[in-house]
């Protein structure tokens, strides 16, 4: 995880854990480095996620990807020399939604269904979440990961505490 | 008599008492009460007074369709104006009063009021009140009429809100709605139930009907605990708009202050079954508003759902069966009852209701409701035409079934009357919506089951293996008999309750003219209150029929729209108020602005400080001193939310050169242009400075508000326009942050980086850029000045910009480093006579009226707006133009859109107005942008231009718009 100020601009500790409940917990993740490509290859099919050597590359457009690694640098060379290749590490925050519940908080921030097949493996879907522009994925079983811009983080990570509280309050209601 | 709670039935928990107050009257009920059926257990009769004439008012139904029970509700935090007492549930420590009458309910002062219905026809307010003039009387009239009163302070509950999906989605839980429930659940489709009262069932609670052997409600019961779905109660879906999404509020129960007491869902369906049942209608006869009128059905379900005896002498007007359903309940419960019945005879149901003592009057009917503040006897004309008149604490009618459209009609669904139930019902709509039930008109209960599981059969790919319950037999029915008004009847006779419409409200409209549905309910306001008309509509709509001489389809209906029932804005809003009311960007160093007393403010969706007040410094005197420090000193501002967007590719040159005005491919390897990037109209949609890295790379840097806007121009022109050319965007606007370094001390301050940057005047003049590391990250360093000083932007990686400005601030302390805002900053502009898009500009700016004609002779290449310069108008001499104004008065700042004017034969014709104005400390006198028609042949004559400032005079000489180092001596030197 990178080192970087967002975590004291919007207070977290050091596991970056922004909220918790009952079979749910919110955490706020840095990329170690993450890059825009575009006329670059490999191509990926539209609304794909790619693991490549290092990281994972997320499909935006016909002609463009996002390149995201946990651990390490990205060589801009790996995606050929006529590639447009922008370093956008300190442009995005991950937020990573986990557990059992974790459609409680996605019901509350998109109009997309959740089994409507766009979080499928291997999927992405960008998307309006609590009215931002956003990537969703999955990235695993009960691991939503959504992907804002970085100056936004600040609203999203409130959003995120007061929708984990309403799904708490709905969850126990039941 | 008043109503009594019985010692027996009713859905409601005995052993949990519930204390409340009414008025300041501490009363008792029971959980499952509604508000409603607790007052009239508790013997309320006046609930509230009318909205026009304030005529007393009791309750007259038992759910959505109550016209006249609103009253306002407190309960902790929350406070209700107008809630509808009967379909709010019953609490702990509500306060409940009236939101009409004074000094008290039972005795309103403005019930005085009535005695002038003569003078207060529909409309009154469009034939009266002309001199001195409407407003003279407004305030008064508002007073007196009108709904409760939402409080001044700020309702700070946050509202839950979330979306869910389903095959099909059922609305309504009564028989019909639980039947297509149960069989959609066993076709396998996922299944959402919507109901809006607490337990699912709907009539079936108090109907009286066996089903399976089993009393209805039971059965009920039995099947909602089997339903294996999202059964959502005390629900209500409001609105059905475009591709099935349906908006349904849920009451919640939270002893939470700050958690909202209702909960937004919005159901996306692939199919709508509605079950939404039918409203029952009044029958119309003189004074039927009485407290203890009310609607024969509603009085069936307080007896036998709420354990309410509404009253020991019940007469039941009615022209169809279900009156007797009511009667039957009621005898049962121990009140004499007689049915006044216009049919000649009624269904089997008839036999069965004089058996357990309920009287019939056959062929007879209502005309009159005897009693001020609660009916004491009823009028009637018997079959013989003779008039008797009965003792009756209440007065129930039963003028049949309205099936509840509302929703079907939001679909798009038109409607179609029927002569059999003397009703609109639903026909085609252009949705995926089947209607079931009393909402189709269908009001026998078999067939309603058996159209449930059509409805579901119609739509599930899985055939329903559910089977139809038993039911118990039911006599032979007799149609109902149209009774909507009887011309004999002498007396104000009510069609809208809640809005005070009454039957010569329509007969006035009708011979005035207003004969359309939309006419008729401008002009008297019928079906326009709170409830929409539940109770009203079709009667309205029957009486303008009658009136004009023409079939009811023939008049048509009026449109439903949503909501079905109102909606409290907060829970509209649900969390988005204060820092979550609208998605605004955080700068990098957001934290070292807080730290420096920053006063932030929303400037193009990014959350940027305004200015950095001192000690007790106002606005005024914060901008001049940090506009004075920038001229003698440094100043820092944060510039990141500049948009930076490279563009690369080997026609990256040729395609800027073709969408933005200024000549692109000529531009040189680090230097900067400042450019305009216009619409096809040529009217200036952005300006910006584009940097030049390499042959085939551009930085562009729109101003902050327009940077996706810019984005998107780029990627349509490329993608519809010139796909073939090889050239890619991408916006770096959030990755970077940009710190704008400016005055004559800023070069001394980077020095002092030590960076080994060489930041002469020859390696780096302005409009220029390079590239170093600062503080161990790469850094990107462009000369450029919006402020008319030595200027610098200095780029970092967006997570070092806090770290960057704080250790600037640092450095600068000896030079007298002041951070300032956007507000000292335009200041500083407007010195210079640099524009603001939008401020400076509207939607008619072209790059001539701002004095930049260059391009337009000198490119030799197409550009996107090029076209639209060369026509007639956009070469006009009296176009608006941007020049400066000098106001006489030195001291006297105009407000930004003040105009400037020409007196043309007495009156006042504006010529321009004023874009930007303030007070310059450096010239001390006010300075002005404005855009004046043929402005620039004004400065050339030295002339003067009259300002017209909030009712006031002044005048102005036009001169350049640079007031400030024309030569740009401190820009370059």
């Amino acid at each position: 995880m990178a080192s970087n100020s967002l975590f004291d601009q919007l207070d977290l500790g050091a596991d970056g854990v922004i909220a918790k409940g009952d079979n749910l917990v919110v955490r706020l993740a840095i990329p170690s480095h993450a890059v825009m490509v575009s006329n670059g290859h490999p191509s990926i099919p539209p609304n794909r996620v790619e693991n490549l050597s290092l990281c994972k590359a997320f499909w935006l457009g016909p002609d463009r990807m996002l390149a995201i690694s946990e651990h390490g640098r990205i060589d801009a060379e790996f995606f050929g020399k006529d590639a447009l290749v922008s370093d956008i590490t300190d442009g995005i925050a991950l937020f990573h939604i986990s557990g059992p519940c974790w459609r409680e908080i996605f019901v509350r921030g998109s109009a997309e269904n959740p089994d409507g097949g766009m979080l499928d493996t291997g999927l992405c879907a960008q998307t309006l979440f609590a009215g931002l522009d956003a990537l969703v994925h999955c990235a695993g079983p009960e691991h939503l990961v959504i992907q804002i811009e970085r100056p936004l983080a600040s609203f999203f990570s409130l959003w995120l505490i007061e929708a984990t509280k309403a799904a708490q309050a709905s969850l126990a209601a039941k | 008599m008043t109503a009594t709670r019985l010692a027996h039935g009713g859905n409601i928990d005995r052993q949990k008492p519930i204390t409340f107050t009414w008025n300041g009257r501490v009363m008792t009920g029971f959980a499952g009460d509604t508000v409603a059926s607790a007052l009239l257990a508790n013997g309320v009769r006046i609930i509230g007074r009318s909205f026009k004439y304030h005529r007393p008012r009791g309750i007259m139904a038992a759910g959505a369709d109550e016209p006249n029970a609103l009253v306002d509700l407190t309960h902790g935090v929350r406070h209700e104006p107008n809630a509808r007492a009967t379909t709010v549930l019953l609490e702990d420590g509500m306060q409940i009063s009236v939101i009409q009458g004074w000094p008290n309910v039972d005795w309103d002062i403005f019930g005085v009021l009535d005695l002038f219905h003569r003078f207060l026809p529909a409309g009154f307010y469009y034939k009266s009140f002309f001199k001195p003039n409407w407003g003279f009387y407004e305030n008064a009239i508002r007073r007196m009429a009108g709904l409760g009163r939402a409080k001044t302070s700020a309702d700070r509950r946050k509202f839950d809100a979330r979306v869910d999906h389903c095959d099909v989605l059922i609305i309504g839980g009564g028989m019909a709605g639980i039947c297509a429930a149960r069989a959609a659940i066993s076709a396998g489709l996922n299944t959402i139930l919507v109901e809006d009262r607490p337990h699912l069932g709907g009539r079936l609670n108090w109907c009286g009907r066996v089903i399976d052997g089993m009393p209805a409600d039971q059965w009920a019961q039995q099947i909602a605990s089997d339903l294996n779905c999202r059964v959502l109660t005390n629900a209500v879906a409001f609105g059905y708009y475009d591709h099935n999404l349906i908006g349904v509020m849920e009451t919640v129960q939270t002893s939470d202050p700050d958690c909202g007491d209702a909960r937004l869902w919005q159901i996306r369906a692939r199919h709508v079954v509605l079950a939404t049942g039918a409203f029952e209608r009044p029958l119309l006869f003189a004074d039927n508003d009485r407290p203890g009128v009310m609607l024969a059905d509603a009085a069936l379900c307080y007896v036998r759902h709420y354990g309410v005896l509404v009253g020991d002498r019940i007469v039941i007007a009615t022209n169809n069966d279900s009156g007797y359903e009511s009667a039957i309940g009621l005898a049962q419960a121990g009140a004499e009852v007689t049915v006044v019945d216009i049919r000649p005879i009624a269904g089997g149901i008839q036999q069965r209701a004089e058996m357990v003592g309920v009287r019939v009057l056959p062929s007879a009917r209502v005309i009159k409701a005897i009693g001020r503040t609660a009916v004491t006897a009823v009028d009637i004309r018997t079959n013989r035409g003779s008039h008797i008149r009965i003792d009756a604490d209440i007065l129930a009618s039963s003028g049949g079934w309205s099936p509840a459209v509302h929703l079907f009609s939001q679909s798009g669904g038109k409607l179609r009357w029927d002569d059999g139930t003397l009703t609109f019902v639903p026909d085609q709509s252009p949705q995926a919506v089947r209607v079931i039930g009393a909402a189709n008109g269908t009001f026998d209960p078999a067939a309603s089951m058996s159209e449930a599981i059509a409805a579901i059969n119609a739509i599930a790919p899985e055939k329903v293996s559910w089977s139809l319950p038993a039911l118990s037999q039911t006599e032979k029915s007799v149609a109902i008999e149209a009774l909507w008004q009887d011309p004999d009847i002498i007396g104000r006779q009510w069609v809208d309750f809640q809005n005070d419409v009454t039957f010569k409200d329509i007969a006035l409209a009708a011979s005035e003219n207003y004969v359309s549905v939309e006419h008729l309910k401008r002009y008297t306001t019928l079906g326009m209150a709170t409830d929409q008309g539940k109770t009203s509509n079709v009667i309205g709509l029957a009486i303008m029929a009658q009136l004009t001489g023409r079939e009811i389809p023939a008049v048509g209906t009026t449109t439903f729209r949503p909501p079905f029932v109102p909606v409290s804005l907060g829970a509209m809003a649900g969390s988005r108020f204060g820092p979550l009311h609208s998605p605004l960007h955080q700068l990098p160093a957001h934290q070292s602005h807080q730290k420096l007393g920053a006063e932030f403010r929303e400037y193009g969706g990014w959350w940027r400080p305004a200015f950095y007040p001192r000690n007790s410094e106002d606005a005024f005197a914060t901008i001049q001193r940090e506009a004075k420090a920038v001229r003698a000193g440094v100043g820092l501002l944060d510039a990141s939310s500049l948009g930076k967007i490279a563009v690369r590719g080997k026609d990256a040159a040729e395609f800027l050169n073709l969408i933005y005005y200024n000549e692109l491919a000529k531009l040189k390897t680090g230097r900067l242009r400042y450019c305009f990037l216009l619409r096809e109209t040529g009217v200036v949609y952005d300006d910006g400075v584009v940097a030049r890295l390499a042959d085939d790379h551009y930085l562009l840097s729109p101003s902050s508000s327009h940077t996706k806007g810019v984005l998107d121009q780029l990627e349509l022109w490329h993608q519809t326009e010139y796909p073939s050319m090889q050239v890619s965007f991408h916006n770096l606007t959030s990755a970077y942050a940009t710190i704008s370094i400016a005055g004559p001390q800023s070069r001394t301050l980077l020095a002092r980086m030590e960076s080994g940057i060489d930041l002469s005047d020859q390696a780096l003049p302005h409009m220029s850029l390079t590239h170093g590391t600062m503080m161990g990250h790469k850094v990107q360093l462009a000369r450029v000045s919006f402020t008319g000083e030595r200027a610098y932007e200095l780029t970092m990686p967006a997570g070092q910009g806090r770290t960057f400005w704080e250790h600037l601030m640092n450095l600068g302390q000896d030079l007298g480093i002041t951070p300032i805002g956007i507000e000292s900053l335009s200041l500083l502009r407007a010195e210079k006579g640099y524009i603001l898009i939008g401020t400076d500009t509207d939607g008619l700016t072209l790059p001539v009226d701002l004095g930049m004609a260059g391009p337009l002779t000198a490119k030799k290449v197409d550009f996107v707006g090029k076209r639209s310069l060369l026509t007639p108008d956009a070469m006009r001499p009296d176009r608006r133009q941007l020049i400066g104004l000098r106001p006489t008065d030195d001291q006297f700042v105009p407000a930004v859109g003040s105009h400037a004017i020409l007196q043309v034969d007495g009156t006042r014709r504006s010529i321009g107005w004023i874009t930007s104005s303030a007070f310059s400390p450096h010239l001390n006198h006010t300075i002005c942008l404005a855009m004046i028609e043929g402005g620039r042949g004004l400065v050339e004559a030295n002339a003067h231009v009259t300002i017209f400032d909030r009712g006031k005079t002044t005048t102005a000489r036009a001169v350049e718009a640079c007031f400030f180092d024309q030569q740009g001596v401190r820009l370059n030197g």
